[in-house]
């Protein structure tokens, strides 16, 4: 009985995989086998061509034959690697230093003596109210002006003050009793010693849960990228993809290469969940906020 | 929110935000044959920029001092980045888009009039209909066209015999009765549309086609509650509802070669992917124009212009390197380079040129008999921002049996408010 009250939930996780499996089944298809009708559910000729195609030769026509990925962007040094790279390194700094930084706010408004800490608490409770979008034209102007586009400062700089992280981290701290911070000014040390040695090290369920949460958007972010990037080398993956995909408008043969980097750019994100996906749940049951 | 509408919002609140700047002020290099190195944002796929870098690597043999590097900008976000380009004052020094781009972006300051580079072959040698529609209400000229989309009947001639019909039909009659026949002899979905499916281009081709047009000569009257755009709305509005035109986009390449579809009317560079995107669909599909109307033929051309930005340090390198892409040599590298890396079609701005394209006789020679009646968009104020308020009008002709002369006054009201 049991499981047949879990069957609903079974194909609603089937839902979600099935997509997944279409993308990783579609990158590893031969053209031919890509665009027959009807579709074949399992590669019949397993092929790396989308990753790199060998007979790709760009001053010959030839039908059936397009770019691999990795022979794509030959104006970029390191090709899609590039991107990646440019995606991973974006996002892990963000990752980090908005954790670091969200993490002293929360002390500073759970653990710490502070005027007016609630009325500060309120104002970056409120400031999530307000939609990214509307902050896009003065983050744009401030970022030029300062000469960041087409840096990783003009990527990284306006994303590093999270308010949900703020208030995720404040929620989950107020849970750690004061009496350790207390104990631990009366052996003498110092308010950032306890946040780094005290405080910090119970917060890692929390901090794995938005770990998650920022590296996802960061890895996913489009829009700020496609406005502050003019030039090919700064691009990160959605803004690659979304290139590699006006190619598919002319001609459908390059559908397997754009599910061949598709595939990569999901590959680290479902390692990543995998990774830390029991410190997220953890942290999201600690914390008492639910969806 | 999708990323197109994402970058749509962005694009319109930089706009609002009425962020051009004067930015760094560096007087400009009035050299045209440099030093110069020029960037170039080609809005469409990698392979087009692939080609028209081919272009750009002869022109620096001819002009050893200009660098010019091509990127590619998908068609999906290049609004939004030319935009942010144009108003921040910061990134390529030449771009390509929309025929209505130069214009758009020309009347914010972003790019270079170019009509102080001596534009007369170019405009001598393109369409006028093509020429008027890039020529601002003021005379300037922002970018000039780079290729052009037109549009294209696609059928199969053996499901259209084995349905009794002996030719692709020529007028809009002709095209009813071929569905109806078609039907009969079991094709699924005898007719499908693409480019702007269910929106206001292809019914631009009935109202041409009908007699019609969207605005007067002097662009200070919107025309499209006239009894021609009734006739147009109701023959247009009639594909969907009697004869099952889907309302929804459509792979119209593996719809006709499975048979499921036996004639589309679409754009013209879908047929660089036929064959190679369904390769049991070679041989067996052929082009025709567009059937007529009471007022004859009518299609609707789109396409690309290339303009300069206004705030490069090399307009003039910049506004040659524009004119050069009209030459013989120039057209010919893009019709043979964007055919060989992307399988595209190359239409030049120059129609005498056509019949050099990578295309066969029969497409050729349609694409021939297209240009001689086509209309390209209108250069009146806020035609384009009309688009989606005036679609909705027309689809409620379809979805809610809107009276066609009432959702056209509606359009007509929309239209006229933004031409100001």
């Amino acid at each position: 009985m049991g499981r047949l009250l879990r069957l609903p939930l079974y194909l609603a996780a089937l839902t979600m995989l099935v997509p997944f499996y279409w993308m990783a089944a579609a990158a590893f298809k031969p053209v031919p086998e890509l665009t027959r009708n009807p579709p074949s559910f399992v590669p019949g000729d397993p092929t790396l061509d989308a990753f790199y195609e060998p007979s790709y030769d760009p001053g010959v026509r030839a039908d059936q034959t397009v770019a691999g990925l990795f022979q794509r962007y030959p104006d970029v040094p390191g090709g899609f690697l590039r991107f990646m790279g440019n995606s991973l390194f974006v996002a892990a700094t963000i990752t980090v230093l908005s954790l670091l930084i969200a993490a002293l706010a929360a002390y500073a408004l759970t653990k710490m003596d502070l005027p007016g800490r609630r009325a500060i608490f309120v104002v970056v409770v409120a400031s999530m109210m307000i939609p990214w979008q509307v902050t896009l034209v003065p983050n744009y102007l401030i970022v030029r002006n300062l000469e960041w586009l087409n840096s990783y400062q003009g990527y990284i700089v306006p994303a590093l003050a999270k308010a949900f992280v703020v208030f995720f981290l404040v929620q989950y701290m107020r849970s750690i009793p004061d009496d350790l911070v207390h104990a631990a000014r009366v052996d003498g040390a110092g308010e950032f010693r306890i946040w780094w040695r005290v405080v910090m090290p119970l917060m890692r369920p929390a901090l794995a849960a938005m770990a998650i949460l920022v590296v996802l958007a960061e890895w996913n972010n489009f829009l700020w990228p496609l406005i502050i990037v003019q030039d090919d080398t700064m691009a990160n993956v959605p803004v690659a993809l979304s290139r590699l995909n006006a190619s598919n408008a002319f001609n459908p043969n390059n559908m397997a290469v754009i599910m061949a980097a598709s595939l990569l750019t999901s590959l680290p994100t479902v390692i990543f969940f995998l990774a830390f996906q029991k410190h997220f749940t953890r942290g999201i049951a600690l914390s008492g906020i639910k969806g | 929110m999708h990323r197109r509408s994402l970058a749509a919002v962005a694009a319109a609140m930089l706009l609002a935000a009425g962020c051009t700047t004067t930015g760094t002020s560096t007087a400009p290099q009035e050299d045209a044959e440099g030093p110069a190195e020029l960037l170039f944002w080609n809005t469409g796929s990698d392979e087009q920029a692939a080609a028209v870098q081919v272009a750009a690597d002869r022109y620096k043999e001819l002009h050893p001092n200009v660098t010019i590097r091509v990127q590619a900008i998908a068609w999906d976000d290049g609004h939004a980045k030319v935009l942010t380009a144009a108003t921040s004052r910061s990134g390529p020094d030449i771009i390509s888009g929309g025929l209505s781009w130069g214009i758009e972006f020309g009347e914010l300051g972003g790019m270079v009039d170019l009509n102080g580079f001596d534009l007369g072959q170019a405009k001598q040698q393109t369409r006028p209909e093509l020429w008027n529609s890039i020529t601002s209400p003021g005379g300037a000229v922002y970018g000039i066209p780079m290729d052009m989309t037109l549009y294209v009947f696609y059928y199969r001639p053996d499901l259209l015999q084995k349905a009794g019909v002996s030719a692709p039909p020529a007028t809009w009659a002709e095209l009813f009765t071929a569905v109806d026949r078609l039907k009969a002899s079991g094709v699924a979905t005898p007719l499908v549309e693409e480019w702007g499916t269910f929106e206001w281009l292809p019914w631009f081709n009935y109202l041409k086609q009908a007699g019609g047009s969207l605005y007067s000569e002097d662009c200070t009257q919107v025309t499209i509650n006239s009894e021609q755009a009734v006739l147009a709305t109701t023959t247009w509005a009639d594909q969907y509802r009697r004869y099952g035109v889907p309302k929804a986009t459509v792979d119209v390449g593996a719809g006709l070669a499975k048979g499921e579809y036996a004639m589309a009317i679409g754009a013209s560079y879908l047929a660089g992917g036929f064959d190679s995107g369904q390769p049991e669909l070679r041989g067996k599909w052929q082009t025709a124009a567009l059937p007529t109307g009471p007022a004859g033929a009518g299609s609707f051309v789109g396409g690309k212009i290339v303009g300069a930005m206004s705030y490069t340090k090399h307009p003039r390198a910049a506004a040659e390197f524009v004119k050069w892409l009209y030459t013989d040599e120039a057209v010919e590298i893009l019709q043979r380079e964007v055919f060989t890396r992307g399988g595209e079609l190359y239409i030049s701005p120059r129609p005498e040129l056509l019949a050099k394209a990578n295309a066969s006789d029969n497409l050729k020679q349609t694409l021939q008999t297209t240009l001689n009646s086509v209309t390209g968009p209108p250069n009146c104020k806020g035609w384009e921002t009309s688009g989606s308020e005036v679609s909705r009008r027309l689809q409620a002709v379809v979805n809610d049996n809107a009276d066609p002369r009432t959702a056209l006054a509606e359009a007509a009201a929309v239209m006229q408010g933004n031409l100001g």
